[in-house]
C-alpha cells in the first residue's frame, strides 16, 4: 500500500512545480514589485533603484524564480503592500474563519446529503425520491449569491433567527470561552447552510443512482434470498458499496466547499481568506492576492491527492500490485 | 429505429411533461426578454432622474425604480438580456473550443493526449473565480463581449474538452472508425463527420449545464464587482443592490425580481437538462 501512496506523492512534485510557474507568471503580470511595500516618501530618488539592484529584481527571470521558490519554501511570501506586514501574518489572521466555515459546511453537507441520497435511492420512484429529486434539481445550479441573499432576506432579516453578517459577535469574542463559541456557531449556521444546500445536490444525486445500481446487483438478491432482514441488507450490503465512491469524492467536495467559501464570505461579510482575496485585489495588494491564489490551488491539489489515496484505501480493486 | 442525437433528445423531452413545460417557458422567456429589450430605447431608459429615486412599485413603474430613478422593469429586461448575451456567447465559444480540443486529444490519444491532459489539469488547479478576478483587474475590459472572451479563455472550455475527450476516446476504439481509416477517409473528416454526430446527445446535455454555470458566473463576478463594467445593466448588477442591508430589507423590489428571474431560468435549464441527460445515457432512456 505504501508503494501507491509514494507513487501518488511523486506526481505531486511536477504538479507543484507547474503551479509555482503559473503563480510566478501571474506575479510577473502584476504591476509593481516586492519593494513597493517598503516605499517611503523620505527616500532619496536613486535609492529605489539601488535597492532593486540589491534585492536582485533586475536579474533574469529564472534566477528570480529560483530565489522566490526558495523563499516560499522557507515560509517567506513577501510583504503586504497595504498592511505593511509579512503576507503570512495577514493571511494567518483571516485563515481560521475560512477553516471554521469550511469545516461547518462540510459537516452540514454530509449530514444533509447522505441520509437524503440513501432515502431517495431506497424509495426509488416513490414519493420521497420524487420530493428529494425536486430539491436536487431546484438547487442544482442556483448561483451561490442568489441563495445566500435569499437566505439572509428570509432567515436573518425576515425571521430574525440568525445574524446576517460577521463571523462572531464582538462582545462575545471579547468574553471568550463558551459565549464566543456559541456566537461563532450561531453566526456560521446560515453561511454554511447555504454552502451545504448547494454542494449537497451533486452528492445526493450520485448516491441515489449508486444505491439504485447496487440494489439490482446479484449479491443483494443473494442476501435477500438467504433471508437477511431488509434493514441489514441496507446497512451491511447496500450502504457499504454505495458509499465507496462518496468516500473517494470527499476530497473534491471539500475543495469545492473551500472554493465556494469565496462567494459566501463576501456575501455574509465573514473575514476569511476569500474576503481578504477580494479586498487585496481591490486594494492592488498583489503579494497577498498571489499568496492566496497559491494557497487555494494547493488546497485543490492536496484534496485531489487525499481523494486518490482514500479511494485506494477503501476500494481494494484499484490498488496496484 | 435508429435515432439521431437530437431526435433522441426531443423524444425524451416530449415524454416528460415537466421538461416540456420548462423548455417552452425558457424559450418564451428568452423571446420576451430579447424582443422587449429591442423595443426599449436604451438612452431614454438609462436617463437618471432625481425625482423618481427608489420609488416603490406603482402603476407608472410596475417594479418601482432603482437608486438612479430608472424604471426597474426596463432595467430588469435590459439586464437579463445582457446577462443572457454573455451566457450564450461564453457557452457557445467555450463549447466550440472545448469540443475541438477534446476531439483532437481523444482521437489521437497517446503521448500528445497525455501531456495535454496534464497541462489542462494544471490550468484547472487555479480556482476559476480567482483567475478571472485577477485578470479582470489587470486587463482593461470595457464591453460585455470582452468580458465574455475572458470567461471563455480562463475556464469556459475546460469542462467540455474533458467530456468530449473521454467520449471520443471510447468512440475511437470502435470498428466504424477503423473501417473508415482503412477506406482512406481523412482524419479530420472522421473526427467531425463521423465521431462528432455520435456525441451530440452528450454535448447537448453538457451545454445546458454550461449555460446555467455561465449565467451564475456573470452574476457572481458582477455582484463582487469584477464583472461587467460599472453602469451596465445585468442580473448580477441588480442583485448587488442587495449588498446594502437597507436596500435588502426596505426596497426588495430592487433585487427580488432579478433573483426570481434567475431562479426560474435555472429551474427551466435544469429540468430540460435532466431530460437531455437521459437521452445521452442509454440505460436511463424511456422507450
Amino acid at each position: 500500500m505504501w508503494k501507491i501512496v509514494v507513487r501518488r506523492l511523486l506526481i505531486l512534485i511536477p504538479q507543484l512545480i507547474a503551479l509555482s510557474l503559473i503563480v510566478f507568471f501571474l506575479a510577473w503580470l502584476m504591476p509593481g514589485d516586492a519593494l513597493r511595500g517598503l516605499l517611503d516618501p523620505s527616500m532619496p530618488p536613486g535609492e529605489m533603484n539601488r535597492m532593486r539592484e540589491e534585492a536582485g529584481l533586475n536579474d533574469p527571470w529564472f534566477v528570480q524564480y529560483t530565489r522566490w521558490v526558495g523563499n516560499v519554501l522557507q515560509g517567506d511570501l513577501g510583504r503586504s503592500l497595504q498592511h505593511r506586514v509579512p503576507v503570512t501574518r495577514v493571511i494567518g489572521d483571516n485563515m481560521m474563519n475560512t477553516v471554521r466555515l469550511s469545516i461547518m459546511t462540510t459537516v452540514m453537507l454530509y449530514a444533509i446529503a447522505l441520509p437524503l441520497g440513501l432515502l431517495a435511492g431506497r424509495k426509488h420512484n416513490k414519493i420521497p425520491d420524487k420530493v428529494i429529486m425536486l430539491y436536487v434539481f431546484t438547487f442544482f445550479s442556483i448561483p451561490t449569491i442568489v441563495l445566500a441573499l435569499l437566505m439572509i432576506f428570509f432567515f436573518a432579516f425576515g425571521l430574525g433567527w440568525f445574524p446576517a453578517m460577521n463571523a462572531v459577535d464582538v462582545r462575545a469574542a471579547f468574553e471568550g470561552g463558551w459565549p464566543e463559541f456559541w456566537s461563532r456557531i450561531h453566526h456560521l449556521i446560515l453561511p454554511s447552510m447555504t454552502g451545504a444546500i448547494l454542494g449537497g445536490t451533486g452528492i445526493i444525486y450520485f448516491l441515489r443512482n449508486q444505491v439504485i445500481d447496487v440494489q439490482n446487483s446479484d449479491y443483494i438478491t443473494t442476501a435477500r434470498a438467504k433471508g437477511t432482514p431488509e434493514r441489514r441488507v441496507y446497512t451491511h450490503h447496500v450502504l457499504r458499496n454505495a458509499l465507496l465512491p462518496i468516500a473517494g469524492g470527499m476530497g473534491a467536495s471539500i475543495a469545492a466547499v473551500v472554493a465556494g467559501s469565496l462567494f459566501i464570505e463576501r456575501t455574509f461579510t465573514i473575514n476569511g481568506m476569500g474576503q481578504l482575496f477580494f479586498d487585496s485585489v481591490l486594494g492592488r495588494d498583489w503579494p497577498v492576492a498571489n499568496a492566496l491564489i497559491m494557497f487555494y490551488a494547493v488546497v485543490g491539489v492536496v484534496a485531489g491527492l487525499l481523494a486518490d489515496i482514500t479511494i485506494m484505501l477503501v476500494d481494494p480493486r484499484i490498488r496496484i500490485k | 429505429m435508429h435515432k439521431s442525437g437530437l431526435q433522441l433528445a426531443w423524444h425524451e423531452i416530449k415524454n416528460d411533461w415537466l421538461a416540456l413545460i420548462c423548455l417552452f417557458l425558457f424559450i418564451g422567456l428568452i423571446a420576451v426578454i430579447y424582443i422587449w429589450a429591442f423595443a426599449i430605447d436604451e438612452t431614454v431608459a438609462g436617463r437618471l432622474s432625481m425625482f423618481t429615486m427608489n420609488q416603490a412599485p406603482s402603476s407608472q413603474f410596475p417594479l418601482g425604480t432603482d437608486p438612479m430613478g430608472r424604471c426597474m422593469m426596463q432595467q430588469l429586461v435590459l439586464g437579463a438580456r445582457n446577462s443572457l448575451n454573455i451566457a450564450f456567447v461564453v457557452t457557445a465559444g467555450g463549447a466550440s473550443i472545448g469540443m475541438t480540443i477534446g476531439l483532437f486529444l481523444g482521437y489521437y490519444a497517446g503521448h500528445v493526449d497525455n501531456i495535454a491532459m496534464r497541462l489542462i489539469a494544471l490550468w484547472g488547479m487555479v480556482p476559476f473565480i480567482m483567475m478571472v478576478v485577477i485578470l479582470r483587474t489587470l486587463l482593461t475590459i470595457e464591453t460585455w463581449f470582452g468580458f465574455s472572451m475572458l470567461l471563455i479563455l480562463v475556464g469556459g472550455w475546460l469542462q467540455m474538452s474533458g467530456l468530449v475527450r473521454v467520449m471520443t476516446l471510447q468512440q475511437g476504439r470502435l470498428d466504424y472508425v477503423s473501417a473508415s481509416k482503412t477506406l482512406g477517409t481523412p482524419n479530420i473528416v472522421i473526427m467531425f463527420r463521423e465521431v462528432f454526430p455520435n456525441l451530440v446527445s452528450i454535448i447537448t446535455s453538457g451545454l445546458t449545464l454550461a449555460l446555467a454555470g455561465n449565467i451564475g458566473a456573470e452574476i457572481g463576478l458582477t455582484f463582487l464587482g469584477f464583472g461587467l463594467p460599472p453602469g451596465t445593466a445585468s442580473l448580477g448588477q441588480q442583485l448587488s443592490y442587495a449588498r446594502s442591508p437597507g436596500t435588502m430589507q426596505q426596497r426588495p423590489w430592487q433585487w427580488i425580481p432579478a433573483a426570481v428571474l434567475v431562479l426560474v431560468l435555472m429551474l427551466c435549464i435544469n429540468f430540460v437538462g435532466q431530460a437531455l441527460n437521459r437521452a445521452a445515457d442509454a440505460r436511463k432512456r424511456s422507450r
